[in-house]
């Protein structure tokens, strides 16, 4: 079967089959992956380094491999790209600072070190709000990535060059963290699938750390299906991270289907409907999504969920405590190395007291019992807003002081359950909705299946944002 | 059967089935948005806002200044904040001061938080 779409169309799981039945090489797919990155991430930028030779080394190793009958699974030839907080042994891993303008590690992350296991082609590496936090900001080493769907907006972040590679074609993954929703946000803002695993699946070895007991890692990809290729090569356990638990990985690509036949959603209307960004789009969109969902076979229920101000209390709480101790020293010895908005929300984890850390865990516990021992012992997975406002403007934002609102990934990072970010549609502004799927603990699988059936019957993931504009621009 | 079930205080309006759910009709007013479906209609108030307007709201909503509380709270961390940074901080400080009172409530004995390191290997 001849090849008859673009090769930044095809999803990893059609470029893995056309490279094993020998209608397409690794090198070519590389390739075309430089190409468009050559030409549009002049104007994109979300990229703060590419590794052109060691991708084209990379492709030529796995071509190889695929002649000589070496399959180290699905990752094998496809492209990808790391986040800059993701330590790769020998490339320069800046967290998008100066303070690590020159830093560079000895040893791959965990997550790097399956991902070249498994054949997979390291492109380079993405920006990211500097140390997972401060952004989209003008004062740092590069400049913030924009959104391809128009590029007067930024991206979401702090996963920003993530979302904005997979949306450009540039890449079909880009791996991601998430400590308030930092995979999940860019995703809903870029128009692309967005997983944060549970917390444990996937280890955080060598990823800079923004709060320990927040961290998550995972794959931003233009299909749901991608993003269980992903997991299925990057979870399982490490005990050389601390958080990471010794949990079986299932096969994730084999429950998914076109129906939700006898699966139980929960639709947490009520969680965000008096929220001051709920707009009508965006209730309308995610209220279609239930809708659709319930077309496809399954009961959807509209549940409570406790109050979001609870789990932003205590994500905001354990967040910038953790953050804190982490920068404490550098905040104190060279506060102006930090770029503005890094700065303002890194120190003022020196607001909470031990009192209100302790507070905070206590919060969480009970949260975490509310969510799982008591919606997720009924239903097998929660239907919830993600970003309840489209992608700002570059211009919206002060110059001086970073504010965000109606972003309600953080509670699921408080719980620890897997989140699967999916797009619901586009606003008249033209700019991808989202929202996100949540499952019970190292449930990834039901995240799968229902992602996949829903983006099977809305076919979201057929609009790309048009290119042409960005390209004369760059 | 699929069911649709979409809550409404104090009762449920419950859709049975996918004809049901095919028969939802969205209608959008200037500040309302009314779900009609055969057999049911409500009303769903919402807050028609944009994203700056939302973000003033917020900020005017929040009690007043607790500086001083910030200041004494920075010194004993041993911050000194750059002059050119102190107000984007102090801002950032009041953001998440203001934020810590939902942290308080009574609390069961089972959100103790003791176990948040183990003795027991893991690999056991």
């Amino acid at each position: 079967m001849a090849i008859t779409r673009p090769l930044h169309e095809l999803s990893v799981a059609e470029a893995g089959k056309a490279m094993r039945a020998g209608e397409l090489t690794s090198l070519a797919l590389t390739q075309h992956s430089l190409s468009r990155i050559a030409t549009y991430d002049g104007e994109i930028h979300a990229f703060v380094l590419v590794t052109a030779e060691r991708a084209l080394s990379d492709a030529a190793k796995a071509d190889k491999d695929f002649a000589a009958g070496i399959d180290k699974g699905p990752m094998q030839g496809i492209p990808y790209a790391l986040k800059d907080i993701y330590g790769t042994a020998g490339i320069r891993t800046t967290c998008h600072s100066n303070l690590f303008r020159d830093h560079v590690p000895t040893a791959d992350c965990a997550v790097e070190e399956k991902l070249a296991a498994g054949g997979g082609v390291l492109m380079g590496k993405v920006g990211t709000f500097e140390f997972a936090i401060g952004g989209p900001s003008f004062d740092l080493p590069f400049p913030p990535a924009r959104n391809p769907w128009n590029t007067a907006h930024f991206t979401g972040g702090s996963s920003s060059g993530s979302g904005a590679a997979v949306a450009a074609g540039m890449v079909r993954i880009a791996m991601g963290s998430d400590t308030g929703g930092s995979i999940r946000w860019p995703a809903a803002l870029c128009g692309t699938v967005g997983l944060k695993p549970t917390y444990g699946r996937v280890s955080r070895r060598g990823v800079f750390p923004l709060s320990y007991t927040l961290d998550h890692c995972g794959p931003l990809s233009w299909t749901v299906e991608d993003s269980a290729i992903n997991l299925q090569v990057i979870a399982g356990y490490d005990p050389q991270d601390p958080a990471s638990a010794n949990v079986p990985v299932p096969d994730y690509l084999g429950a998914m289907g076109p129906d939700l036949s006898g699966v139980k959603i929960g639709y947490t209307r009520s969680f965000f409907i008096n929220n001051p960004f709920a707009t009508a789009e965006i209730t309308a969109a995610l209220d279609a999504a239930a809708q659709q969902m319930a077309a496809l076979g399954a009961t959807v229920d509209e549940v409570e969920m406790p109050a979001f101000e609870y789990f932003d209390a205590a994500q905001r709480a354990i967040m910038f405590s953790e953050a804190y101790a982490i920068h404490e020293a550098d905040l104190k010895s060279r506060p102006m190395a930090y770029g503005n908005y890094a700065y303002q929300h890194l120190v003022s984890g020196a607001m909470t007291s031990g009192a209100d850390l302790v507070q905070a865990f206590r919060l969480r516990a009970e949260l975490t019992r509310a969510v799982n021992g008591g919606l997720l012992s009924t239903y097998d997975s929660l239907l919830a807003p993600n970003s309840l406002v489209t992608a700002a403007s570059f211009e919206d934002f002060d110059s001086t002081f970073a504010r965000f609102g109606g972003v309600m990934t953080g509670p699921f990072n408080v719980t620890g359950n897997p989140s699967l970010a999916v797009p619901i549609g586009f606003a008249k502004n033209g700019l991808p909705l989202g929202a996100q799927i949540v499952g019970r603990p190292f449930d990834e699988a039901m995240l799968f299946r229902i992602g996949a059936a829903y983006e099977a019957a809305t076919k979201l993931n057929q609009q790309w944002p048009s290119m042409t504009a960005i390209a004369n621009a760059a | 059967m699929a069911v649709l079930r979409l809550l409404r205080s104090p009762g449920h309006l419950t859709l049975h089935g996918r004809q049901a759910v095919a028969g939802i009709s969205f209608a959008q007013k200037r500040s309302s948005m009314i779900i009609i479906s055969s057999s049911n209609i409500c009303i769903f108030k919402y807050q028609e806002v944009d994203y700056r307007t939302a973000l003033a709201t917020r900020e005017t909503t929040m009690s007043d200044a607790l500086d001083e509380e910030i200041e004494t709270r920075f010194k004993l961390a041993g911050i000194t904040l750059p002059s050119e940074r102190k107000a984007q901080a102090m801002n950032a400080a009041r953001t998440i001061l203001k934020t810590l009172h939902w942290l308080r409530g009574p609390r069961t004995a089972a959100a103790e938080p003791s176990n948040v390191f183990s003795l027991a290997s893991k690999e056991s």
